[in-house]
């Protein structure tokens, strides 16, 4: 809704008052009231937060804190105190960390040896050592990547050509070779594209076409590929891919923080704010609040 | 056992018990627990049916009391019928298994296998599995092969299905099965990457037969040139192809090993002769002469040293020739591959610019 300049349709106070009664004496959010806290839902309030400029709601520490217990000696991971280890928890974590300016907290060069550890033949990267590359899985190892600012460890030319391989000649992107094209690819090649440079390297105007063919003329949302039902993740992925490519009318998302610009850079302001009088040795190994000192 | 009536522990999800069931309210053996709920949503207004709001209640009431017994495992299982994602549910499933003891461990599987031919996609059916089979160590073996073998043979390119038995052979260390298992997968369709995936993992981990490894290159080279044959634009060989040699040692660490098998030359020209627009093997045609012209030039820069510094040097104009030779086919690839391919003309211009610094190397030593 933010990229579409319409936040302000939904009813905020509601959605943050939800939001605040989902999180658990640990710091970590579930996926409604009962649920346990989870390291997807914690992230997704910290963003829901950091849209509505409310992040004061919360205390980062605590926050911060049941995400970095989350490591393990490895590096990786685990979604939650008993569930599976996964590159998109590396992620989750790194971008939640970064909202939060507490990546200070997490063993980072570690995080980055086990998302190296995922990567495959190809230049891609999978769930967990050994598994095959998948352009949802590469979003998040790029991603976080690039919160650290480690995309040195990219193989970028290797890589970039595998993410332009996933354009079939429908103009759509698919996830790995030989699968059908969808929508939420837009976002998941585009976004490694965008933060890698590449972003020329597929055919814009296809892709573009081929998005909005799949809207949904009637009820306006956008599928997964042409005449199948409209649902909020495609329409997400899809207006996402659209401002990558700059679509008139859209606000610009950034491709790491998968936030608008403009929130990033509130953060970064934010960040740095508080920072600024911490004690500069933390500083020096925050890896995030050293990216938001430079801008 | 008796909680659960006459169900086994673990068998109370699929099928549903003929008749409907009781309501937990109505149950003897609830009784003693006082449901929990919690008003309606304002802002998500989660639609439950009756059935599962009565089971939520009880659910939530046993969370609190942390009770871990048979009938929450049976509360559990109704609890992931009527919604499989909720992953509260199956964590507390996996708590009560641990607290049962192995007979509960094993039922586990009759279980997840009822899951699994509903939704075979389920992030936490297949973290549950892991678990339990993970548990029971490398006897598990035989059961997971036919588990993820009826995932395959329904989805043969089953994320969790593969990863599941990533998991389970790096326990059980059989890794000639595992290696014959992505055979059989890439023979069944030679498109499918997520088996050519499998047998890489299968090649990085297993030891390799006879002390040459050269010659054990060459077969599986034979073996790619097999697959390619069969279909000349298929990207999953290609790609292995080269991850041969960016992946396994000593080749990984060699510059430019690929460059050093002729063999990789003779399945590109093949599979042009095939298909003479096929993008892929110009794409590898292309790496194969650009490593040729790096280690011409790297070899032109010792016969430099070797003459003395004296550029005119026989051997030194013979090899910046090579090179210059090399640079001229790659280029010569990457523009038919731009042809074949306009789509990625962006990659092709960016890999033909790759070239021009060895082409300036190469003519800087005649200078
Ligand atoms: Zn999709």
């Amino acid at each position: 809704m933010y990229l579409l300049g319409r936040l302000g349709d939904m009813d905020e106070a509601a959605i943050l008052d939800w939001v605040l009664r989902c999180q658990h004496p640990n710091g970590g959010f579930g996926g409604s009231e009962r649920n346990d806290p989870h390291m997807l839902y914690t992230l997704s309030a910290v963003q829901i937060l950091a849209l509505y400029d409310k992040l004061e709601l919360v205390d980062a520490d605590r926050v911060a804190a049941y995400v970095a217990g989350l490591q393990q000696p490895d590096g990786s991971f685990a979604g939650d105190a008993w569930g599976e280890i996964d590159t998109r928890f590396s992620y989750c974590a790194l971008l939640c960390l970064s909202i939060l300016g507490r990546t200070s907290l997490i063993n980072v060069p570690k995080a980055l040896d086990f998302i190296s550890s995922c990567k495959n033949f190809d230049g891609g990267f999978g769930c967990t050592p050994g598994n095959e590359s998948h352009a949802g899985q590469v979003f998040t190892c790029i991603g976080a990547l690039a919160l650290a600012d480690a995309l040195h460890l990219v193989d970028r030319d290797l890589f970039c050509w595998w993410l332009c391989e996933r354009q079939t000649s429908g103009g759509g992107l698919n996830g790995r070779p030989e699968k059908l094209q969808d929508v939420c690819y837009s976002w998941w090649c585009l976004s490694c594209l965008s933060i890698l440079d590449r972003l020329h390297w597929i055919d814009r105007p296809a892709l573009t076409r081929f998005i909005l063919d799949c809207q949904d003329e009637e009820d306006g949302g956008i599928s997964d590929r042409p005449d199948d039902m409209a649902d909020v993740y495609h329409t997400f992925f899809g207006i996402a891919g659209l401002s990558l490519m700059g679509y008139p009318g859209l606000q610009a998302i950034d491709p790491a923080w998968a936030l608008p610009v403009e929130v990033v850079a509130r953060i970064k302001r934010r960040n740095a704010a508080s920072t600024v009088g911490a004690e500069a040795e933390v500083q020096a190994h925050a890896v995030g609040a050293a990216a938001a000192a430079e801008s | 056992m008796s909680a659960a009536g006459s169900q086994p522990a673990g068998g109370a999800a699929a099928p549903a018990p003929p008749g409907p069931p009781l309501p937990y309210a109505q149950r003897p053996d609830w009784a003693d627990v006082t449901p929990v709920h919690i008003p309606e949503e304002a802002v998500v207004a989660i639609q439950y049916t009756a059935e599962h709001s009565d089971a939520l209640g009880y659910f939530r009431a046993v969370v609190r009391s942390g009770e871990l017994s048979p009938r929450v495992l049976a509360l559990t299982a109704d609890m992931i019928r009527f919604n499989q994602a909720d992953y509260t549910a199956w964590r507390v499933r996996w708590r009560c298994v641990q607290a049962l003891g192995p007979e509960a461990l094993a039922s586990e599987l009759d279980f997840t296998h009822a899951v699994m031919l509903e939704n075979a996609k389920n992030y936490q059916l297949w973290n549950h599995r892991r678990l339990c089979a993970l548990q029971l160590g490398a006897a598990c073996a035989d059961r997971e092969d036919a588990f993820t073998r009826e995932a395959i043979a329904f989805d043969e390119k089953n994320y969790h299905a593969w990863a599941h038995r990533q998991a389970v052979v790096r326990v059980s260390g059989r890794w000639a099965a595992e290696l014959a298992f992505a055979a059989e997968l890439i023979e069944r369709d030679v498109r499918n990457n997520t088996a050519w995936n499998q047998r890489m993992f299968c090649l990085q981990h297993m030891p390799r037969e006879g002390a040459d490894d050269a010659a054990w290159l060459r077969r599986e080279l034979e073996y790619v040139a097999g697959a390619i044959a069969k279909a000349p634009r298929n990207e999953a060989p290609w790609r292995y192809l080269t991850g041969l040699f960016a992946t396994l040692q000593p080749w990984a660490g060699q510059p430019r090993a690929l460059s050093t098998f002729p063999d990789v030359h003779q399945i590109c020209q093949e599979a042009l002769q095939e298909c003479p627009a096929c993008a892929p093997a110009l794409d590898v045609m292309a790496a194969y002469y650009e490593g040729l012209a790096a280690l011409g030039v790297a070899r032109a820069q010792q016969q430099l040293a070797a003459a003395g510094g004296a550029p005119g040097a026989g051997p030194v104009q013979g090899a910046v020739a090579g090179v210059l030779h090399a640079v001229a086919a790659a280029n010569s690839a990457l523009e038919e591959a731009g042809l074949a391919d306009p789509m990625r003309a962006p990659y092709w211009f960016h890999r033909m610019r790759g070239l021009t610094p060895l082409q300036a190397q190469a003519e800087a030593l005649l200078a």
